[in-house]
Parts: structure tokens; sequence; C-alpha cells
């Protein structure tokens, strides 16, 4: 059976960037897998994700579940959820949380179609799952960045995603909020959604079945076990 | 007097409607410089039209059609901003303005393309109704049928385009209507304060409404409200309509803004009704 993601000597670029970003990454994961991207800043991991997500013009081959990205795009993209980098919504952002959580679901929609009343029902119960059922009618801005992430991991249950792709989901959490986020993760992980994750810290290690480090735009798988990465974690990610 | 005042009253109700509606989308795309760079392309376009004998409101709504539908894509092209694409576009089209203006003899200061600077109660005419009628047509039915792409592209373009929504059309288009949004309300209110109507009443409704579905109904209504009271402020005052509009819109911000729920939200309890 193919693949939940697949790259095979992946060289993309950003327009207007210096060189390409990714030079003949490769990488597989499996379907209900957790997989981990680790490296320096500016080595791709980024560039990975959005690949995947067609974000990105690439050569090679880059398939989600079997679909190669840039002939299927509509069709990859319903089967993704994303949780970007540094996405904080500012206080003023005009958009209530489950609004947010259901909009994952409009791709699947026609423009002239009302959002079913099933469709709102399902983000409503998403956020009750990870605990944010009471900030349904809450402007999104107005959530803490803890909460923020898991109303994105609610979305991407609502938007009943077969894999997601979560882009540093720790950065600019305290230990607590990063423990509880991580949990969540592992609940979704648990009911057979596949996860790539890039990260720099190690709450997701620990049940990782595949880490690759990335530097320079190439990837390498490393070898399980895993829990002796910590120690040489910041070798790794140097120089 | 009302064959006179009708033409205006009309052109002010529709470009107050569609300036609120499209300006919530410049307001959360952060298209502050718009109003300059569309109204001095509209400018140019007017001197353009009178240096080669044309119908200057014409030449004014063809050159900023173009410079809105060329904005998306130089901005991607370029890497640049849309914001920055407008800073530059701004200077650019003044100097054409100026240019066709140098190169049609004789032409005197109330010359069409000049008052299209700073506007003319009596100088609307039917054609420009209709221009904003047909405006507000498409505008309005591009914002109803794709109102859940706009509103999604609006709140966060990369989760849109991961929830399979086409960003970047529904994006040139909402910058195509903004710019033949403020072409059409030129005549009226003049390029210098067209963007009095497009940012302050959307300014408005966002200190009103928390939710960007209600600042699409509240908008239209607070730029209808504040476009008429300028029209009426400069038919009583014997103002300069522009500057008669710019103040309502300023006064009702003020407004919108002392009367405003965000001063008063309690951390504790959702703004939004339950």
């Amino acid at each position: 059976m193919d693949e939940a993601l697949a790259l095979e000597e992946i060289w993309a670029a950003y327009p207007g960037g210096r060189g390409a970003a990714l030079q003949g990454a490769s990488l597989r994961l499996p379907f209900g897998g957790l997989g981990l991207l680790i490296g320096p800043n500016g080595a791709g991991k980024t560039t990975v994700l959005e690949v995947f997500l067609g974000f990105v013009p690439y050569r090679g081959q880059a398939r989600v579940a079997g679909l190669e990205v840039h002939a299927h795009l509509r069709e990859v993209r319903r089967r993704l959820a994303y949780l970007p980098q540094a996405l904080f919504f500012p206080p003023d952002t005009p958009c209530r949380t489950v609004d947010l959580v259901a909009m994952g679901r409009f791709g699947f929609l026609r423009p002239w179609q009302r959002l079913p009343k099933e469709e709102r029902r399902k983000a409503l119960t998403a956020l009750e799952r990870f605990g944010l059922g009471d900030k349904a009618d809450w402007p999104i801005g107005h959530l803490s960045g803890g909460q923020q992430r898991k109303a994105l991991l609610a979305r991407a249950l609502a938007k009943g995603a077969e894999t997601l792709l979560l882009d540093e989901p720790f950065a600019s959490l305290d230990p607590e909020a990063r423990l509880d986020l991580a949990q969540a993760i592992f609940r979704l992980r648990e009911e057979g959604m596949t996860i790539l994750a890039v990260v720099h810290e190690e709450e997701l290690l620990a049940r990782a079945d595949q880490v690759w480090l990335v530097r320079a735009g190439k990837t390498l798988a490393l070898s399980p076990p895993f829990p002796g990465l910590p120690a040489s974690w910041a070798s790794l990610c140097g120089a | 007097m009302w064959g006179l005042i009708l033409p205006s009253l009309l052109a002010a109700l529709l470009a107050g409607f569609s300036g609120g509606l499209l300006g919530v989308t410049a307001l959360r795309l952060r298209l502050s410089a718009l109003g300059y760079a569309m109204a001095h392309a509209a400018f140019a376009g007017a001197a353009l039209g009178l240096w080669l004998g044309l119908p200057p409101l014409w030449t004014a709504l063809s050159l900023a059609l173009v410079v809105a539908a060329l904005l998306g894509p130089l901005a991607e092209r370029t890497g640049l901003p849309p914001d920055a694409m407008l800073a530059i576009l701004f200077p650019l089209t003044m100097a054409l303005g100026f240019l066709f203006i140098a190169l049609t003899p004789g032409l005197p200061l109330t010359s069409p393309a000049l008052t299209i600077l700073w506007g003319s109660l009596l100088g609307v005419g039917w054609d420009d109704v209709l221009m904003l009628l047909a405006l507000l047509g498409v505008a309005g039915g591009f914002l109803l049928l794709f109102r859940r792409e706009v509103w999604a592209t609006l709140v966060e373009r990369r989760l849109a385009e991961e929830a399979g929504i086409p960003t970047r059309p529904i994006l040139w288009a909402l910058l195509l209507l903004l710019g033949a949004g403020v072409a059409a309300s030129l005549r009226l209110v003049g390029g210098l304060l067209v963007y009095a109507l497009l940012f302050l009443p959307a300014s408005a409704a966002s200190q009103l409404a928390f939710d960007l579905r209600q600042q699409f109904l509240l908008a239209p209504v607070l730029g209808s409200a504040s476009a008429l009271a300028g029209v009426g402020l400069s038919w009583w005052a014997d103002l300069p309509v522009g500057t008669a509009i710019a103040l309502a819109s300023c006064g009702l911000f003020l407004g919108a803004w002392a009367a405003s729920p965000r001063r008063r939200v309690p951390l504790e309890k959702p703004p939004f009704p339950p």
C-alpha cells in the first residue's frame, strides 16, 4: 500500500529565492506514523511540509496517499491539515474560534452552498474534544497561544484530514502548554492520523516512528532507537 | 433642483455602500496606500483622455482598472507586498498624470482631469450613477457568491489555501474590485479624499463588530450614511463635496470608536452573543 507521505529526490526553490531550499530530499512515512523533522534553521524543514501542501514549486516525486501533489492538488489538500509556523492570531482577528475550525471544510463545498449545520456541529464537537467547547464563540485572537494551537488541531479533526503537518507547534509555549499540546497530538495519532512535525523540542520524540535530520536541503533518516537523540540534538542540528 | 441633486444623492448612496463593502477587504488586507495609487492612476487616465480627446471618465476608469489588475501579479513577481507595490505605482501614475496635462495645450485648472482630484457635486451625472450601480452589482455579487472563500482568504491565507480555497484569484479579484470602486467614486468624492469612503466606514464597522461577516453588513450602511451626510453638509454649508464626505466619515468613525464594545469587553466573557 502507498505511504501517507512520500518524497523522492525532491528539489524545491522559492520564486526569487537564493538557490534551492531542498536539494534531493527524500522520505517515506506510512499511514498512522509519527515522523519528525529536525535540523538547524534554514535547513529546509518547513519547505518539506510546503512541498506536500503544494505551496512551493518542486522537481521530483512528492506524493500524499499515493497522489502526486501537483497533479491532484485539490484532493491532496483535502487529505492534509496544516499548522503553520509562528501562526498566532492577534486579538483583533475578526473570526470566531468555531468558524476557524469549520473553515477546514470550506474546500469541500460549492461556492453558493450554505455551510451545513452538520459541519458546524462537527467543529463544536472537535473543540469539545480538546477542552475548548466553552470558547467556541470567542474570537480566536482572545485565546492563549496554547489554546490557539489546540483549536488548529481541532480544525484538523473537524476537517477529517488523514495527515497532519505541524511546523514548530511548540514554539513560544511554556512547558505546561507544550506538554498539554503533545498529549493532544498523541490523541490524534492514536485515532490513526499520520503526523509529520518540524520540531526543536523533545516532547514528541519518545513516540516517534521516524526522525529525519534536515541539513542544507537534504534529508538523512536517523536510525531508531531515538531515546539517545536529545543528548546529540545540539551537535546534529549544529553546523 | 432635484434633477441636479438626485444623481449626486444616488451616487453618494451607492459610492458609500460599495466603498464600505470593499473597504472591509482593503482594511483587512492592510492596503492603506490603495486609495492614493488608484486615485492617481485614474487622474493619469483622465489626463490621458483629455490629451487624446477621449471621454476622461472612461479613460480614468480604464487606467485604474489596469493598475488594479497589475497589482497582484506585480507584487507576486517582485516578491513585494501589495502595499509596497502601491507605493511604487503612486508616484509613477502621478507623474504620468502631470505629463499628460503638460502635453495637453491650454488645459484649465477646472478641467475634468483636475476635478477628479477633489470631486464635484454638480459634476456627477447619470453615467456615474450607472457605473456605481454596475460596480455594486459585480462587487456585491462576487462577495455574496464567494463569501466563504473571501472570508477565509482575509482571515488567514495559508489556512485558506490548505482548506482548498484558491486564494490567488480571490485576492486578485478583490484588488480589481477595489480599483474599480475607487475609480467609480472619483467624480463625486475626488481622488485626494476617496480613501475616506473606503477606510473610515470599514474602520468604524470594525469598532462596532468583531466578526468579519458583521463588518461586511455594517460597513456599507455606515458608508452610505456618511456619504449622504457629506452631500447634505456640502449642500447646506457650501463645502467641497469630497471634504464634506471625509468630515462626515471621520465624525462617524469617532462616534463608532466612542461607542465601541471593544473598549468595554470583560476578558472573561466572549464579546459575541452565544
